[in-house]
């Protein structure tokens, strides 16, 4: 079972609000590459694995990702703060406040609520353990839109 | 009486020159602190010939990876265990090595009640020693996790598992500092028996106050 530890795996401090920035890094959060994909990606695998190596493994890892969706999360509520109405009405972000304000529904940034089809769990250790591999791979995707993308790692 | 004898020590600071067994005023140490006690300890039996203690070296760390390398097959002075060959054995149980000790005398004097810190701010204050105390445990559980992410990959690796020890150390003293002072870190961890600080207090993904 899970223990919650009350602070951040790293520390979020966003000065200046921005809801365009918030329309984007919403994906990380509930998109098909995102954080809560990954972790119920690596949580459910976990039960089908052989090799107890591999089950603690992606339990740790698996783990890891729900801390990082508090970390998204935290930078969301911090760029969605203290905002005017007249400021997000000229933003993308428009659609996604109208249903839920400045509270987080995990969506991808197209609009498309989380959905557990982008997460497969198929009881064979190479097929989920490719799956994983792709799926980590898929972080050059999400990288901010930036003329300089970065390289997988 | 402490004298300059032994040359070769001097480098390190404890020139104590007398014998394994002890002087007026060994549990006081050179410098005041059972800490030097033990590294006294360590290095007269580890060190005479090889000079392997690295205290001070690695930052102001302990490397005990090298240590555990550079003294197997012999008996750790504390615990009487024999270093394998693989250096596993020797990381455990040196609770007391590590400087990584949280000022208890700041922390104490902060209040944390009714969610206000010591400083009076409502959300948590920034430049107060409780943050810079949960930085610190952050720091650690960031590397925590990655050697416990390889160990799940690499069982054996012994030179992992003293990593992971050693962390674990420093940890826990942190947190321990933290929880007495500036409310729990985990549900478990609620030491005030008049008020439940769980709920109290900033919420991790609130905009610090810094």
């Amino acid at each position: 079972m899970w223990t919650y530890e009350k602070k951040l795996q790293y520390p979020v401090k966003i000065k200046n609000p921005d809801p365009q920035a918030a329309q984007i890094i919403i994906s990380q959060l509930g998109g098909p590459d995102g954080e809560l994909a990954a972790s119920m990606r690596y949580l459910h695998q976990r039960y089908s694995m052989p090799d107890k190596k591999v089950s603690g493994l992606l339990t740790d890892i698996g783990t890891e990702e729900l801390a990082h969706l508090e970390i998204i999360a935290a930078i969301l509520y911090q760029l969605t703060r203290n905002l005017k109405e007249e400021e997000i009405a000229k933003t993308p972000f428009a659609t996604y406040f109208v249903d839920h304000t400045t509270g987080l529904y995990p969506v991808a940034a197209s609009g498309v609520p989380f959905d557990m089809k982008y997460v497969g769990v198929t009881g064979d250790v190479i097929e989920d353990l490719h799956e994983d591999l792709a799926a980590d791979a898929t972080i050059t995707q999400t990288q901010p839109l930036s003329n300089n993308r970065q390289k997988p790692l | 009486m402490k004298s300059n004898m032994n040359n070769r020590n001097v480098r390190q600071g404890n020139f104590t020159g007398l014998g394994r067994y002890g002087y007026p005023g060994m549990n006081k140490g050179l410098y005041g602190d059972r800490a030097s006690v033990e590294r006294d300890l360590y290095s007269r039996s580890f060190s005479r010939s090889r000079n392997t203690y690295p205290y001070g070296k690695n930052n102001g760390g302990t490397d005990w990876n090298s240590l555990a390398r550079a003294n197997v097959g012999r008996s750790c002075p504390l615990s009487n265990r024999q270093v394998r060959n693989d250096g596993c054995g020797c990381g455990r149980h040196h609770e007391h090595y590590e400087e990584v000790v949280p000022s208890r005398d700041h922390v104490k004097d902060l209040a944390y009640t009714n969610n206000v810190c010591g400083c009076g701010c409502e959300n948590g204050c920034g430049d107060n020693e409780c943050s810079k105390l949960l930085k610190q445990i952050q720091m650690v559980d960031f590397a925590l996790y990655e050697v416990i992410l390889y160990l799940d990959a690499y069982p054996e690796s012994c030179e992992a598992l003293n990593t992971y020890h050693m962390l674990m150390n420093r940890k826990k003293k942190l947190l321990s500092g933290y929880e007495e002072t500036c409310g729990p870190i985990t549900a478990h961890g609620n030491v005030s028996t008049t008020s439940w600080d769980w709920v109290k207090g900033p919420a991790p993904w609130e905009y610090p106050k810094d």
